[in-house]
């Protein structure tokens, strides 16, 4: 894998174009012909932001999502991070998938700590802070415990410690919360935005429901299927931080129907 | 497992034990079978206990062949089974021969090692090995490649080297299935050992069951069924020991 960058890098500045795809088309060659996961996406994000992308299963997300992280190369076009192409791996990623990966034969601390482990770096020296992290997410005293006595959001929880560890400058989260029931899934949104605080950080989410969207997001890049496409980019300007109230803001209403009412014009909701 | 349940464990053995014991009597006593047919068990266990100094020097002799066939199978057919998931070249070159091997009847092998090796206690455990090596190649192979497609990519994004994942994520998922793997090659090798003594050998358990059956002794090998019962229903127990220190954190250890 070439390096990009070196190991430990530099925040850029909040606010500044950061993550930027020009045209950036993804073609995957199948035994049944050629499909178009992605086609002529553009769009950019500030760092600091938290970019939502929104839409039904198979409409590319994930793939968007994987090229941005530099596992996966544009057929067409460009993805820039920092104003350079992404050429493989960057060092300041943090992963989350909709499942949890948390191995078993680990701890909870463990499983924090097993980035180092991949990559060999001085993992005693960290655990102070994935104590921290731990206790941040209220899974203090749970170090020691195995995933398997922890329920869904506490997992899942340990999972995003895990990709918080290496203090990334872009958090990628592909699904997040969608395994989770409504009230562990509101808690989650409410905790990923609190250890944002920490540290500007650029985020990019992918989820299919819309008020997950608009809570979390400060731009929401609603996406159509086959081929996948940005149709529109909505700007969410609610105020952060937000809160249990921010969901009975008028504004917030607004959004959710704006949004709700385009899926339906695009022939994604009929009734 | 607490030690309650253990013990509640060991109860239900024994009473299965007895169940079948009782059966077994119920026969003989009902239909009252000529003993070269079928022995009463307590003549069984009488002779058990009057041969038994033949019963333990044969069994020593089987059960050392038993152990080093399953230690040699096992000792080489993990570290195979790592290098055919390591280097696409191993597995490009020897996979399919490895493959065609598993495919031959062991027992059809006996006859060739007997040519080869003679008489002796190398070809025995030879085909202990050679019976124990493939169950645990194949859940080597089948454990350390069935790991999560989006785990790989979490260690991808870490930049993680090939040398890493294996020994951090691969090889501790491998665990499960290679134990798996150990348990039925354990069970196999004693099969292994007894085919090598019926056609190979003048000692062991495997022997005296020939021997005996040419003299219409059904005792004498119903007492050898019994201890060899014993001790391979032991060591599997080992295994599953071992099993569970090795990998406490796998559900399959996990059942109340």
């Amino acid at each position: 894998m070439t390096q990009t960058a070196p190991a430990t890098q530099a925040s850029p500045e909040v606010g500044t174009p950061f993550i930027e795809l020009r045209n950036a088309s993804k073609t995957f060659n199948t035994t049944s012909g050629s499909v178009t996961a992605v086609e002529a996406a553009t769009m950019s994000v500030r760092h600091g932001e938290t970019l939502a992308l929104l839409g039904p299963s198979g409409c590319g997300t994930s793939t968007l999502l994987m090229m941005i992280a530099g596992l996966l190369e544009p057929t067409s076009g460009e993805v820039l991070i920092e104003d350079r192409e992404v050429r493989g791996v960057r060092p300041d990623l943090g992963l989350v998938f909709q499942r949890d990966l948390l191995v078993d034969w680990k701890t909870v601390l463990g499983n924090v700590l097993l980035p180092f482990d991949l990559t060999g770096e001085d993992r005693e020296r960290r655990i102070p802070q994935a104590q921290a992290l731990l206790e941040r997410v209220g899974l203090k005293g749970f170090e020691q415990k195995r995933p398997y006595e922890l329920s869904g959001g506490m997992r899942q929880r340990v999972a995003i410690c895990r990709a918080l560890i290496q203090n990334p400058n872009i958090l990628l989260l592909d699904e997040p919360f969608a395994a989770l029931d409504a009230f562990t899934r509101e808690q989650m949104q409410l905790d990923v935005q609190r250890l944002s605080l920490d540290k500007p950080r650029t985020t990019i989410l992918v989820t299919h429901e819309i008020s997950e969207a608009v809570f979390m997001a400060d731009k929401i890049a609603v996406m159509t299927a086959r081929p996948g496409r940005i149709h529109t980019l909505i700007d969410v300007k609610l105020e952060r931080p937000r809160d249990l109230g921010s969901r009975e803001n008028p504004a917030f209403s607004g959004y959710v129907t704006q949004i709700h009412r385009l899926f339906a014009q695009l022939g994604v909701l009929h009734g | 497992m607490s030690f309650h349940s253990s013990l509640k464990n060991v109860a239900w053995a024994l009473l299965s034990t007895a169940l079948a014991i009782a059966i077994w009597s119920a026969i003989i006593v009902i239909a009252r079978p000529p003993e070269y047919v079928l022995p009463a068990p307590w003549d069984v266990i009488a002779r058990t206990w009057s041969d038994r100094s033949a019963l333990i020097e044969n069994g020593a002799f089987t059960l050392s062949e038993i152990l080093a066939g399953l230690v040699a199978g096992t000792v080489l057919a993990v570290p195979m089974g790592i290098a055919v998931v390591a280097v696409p070249l191993i597995e490009r070159l020897f996979y399919p021969i490895v493959v065609a091997f598993n495919a031959i009847p062991k027992v059809a092998l006996a006859p060739v090692f007997v040519v080869w090796f003679g008489y002796g206690y190398m070809p025995r455990v030879l085909l202990t090995a050679s019976v124990a090596f493939f169950p645990v190649l194949i859940s080597t192979i089948s454990g350390l490649t069935a790991v999560d497609p989006d785990l790989l990519r979490l260690a991808a994004a870490l930049r993680a080297k090939r040398s890493r994942i294996f020994v951090y994520v691969r090889l501790p998922q491998a665990l499960p299935t290679i134990f798996a793997g150990i348990k039925v090659a354990t069970s196999l090798a004693v099969i292994g050992s007894m085919i090598a003594e019926f056609i190979a050998s003048d000692k062991g358990w495997g022997h005296m069951l020939v021997q005996a059956s040419g003299n219409l002794d059904t005792t004498i090998m119903f007492a050898v069924l019994l201890v060899l019962a014993l001790v391979a229903s032991a060591l599997f127990y080992t295994v599953a020991f071992l099993e569970r220190f090795f990998i406490s954190w796998h559900a399959s250890q996990r059942a109340a």
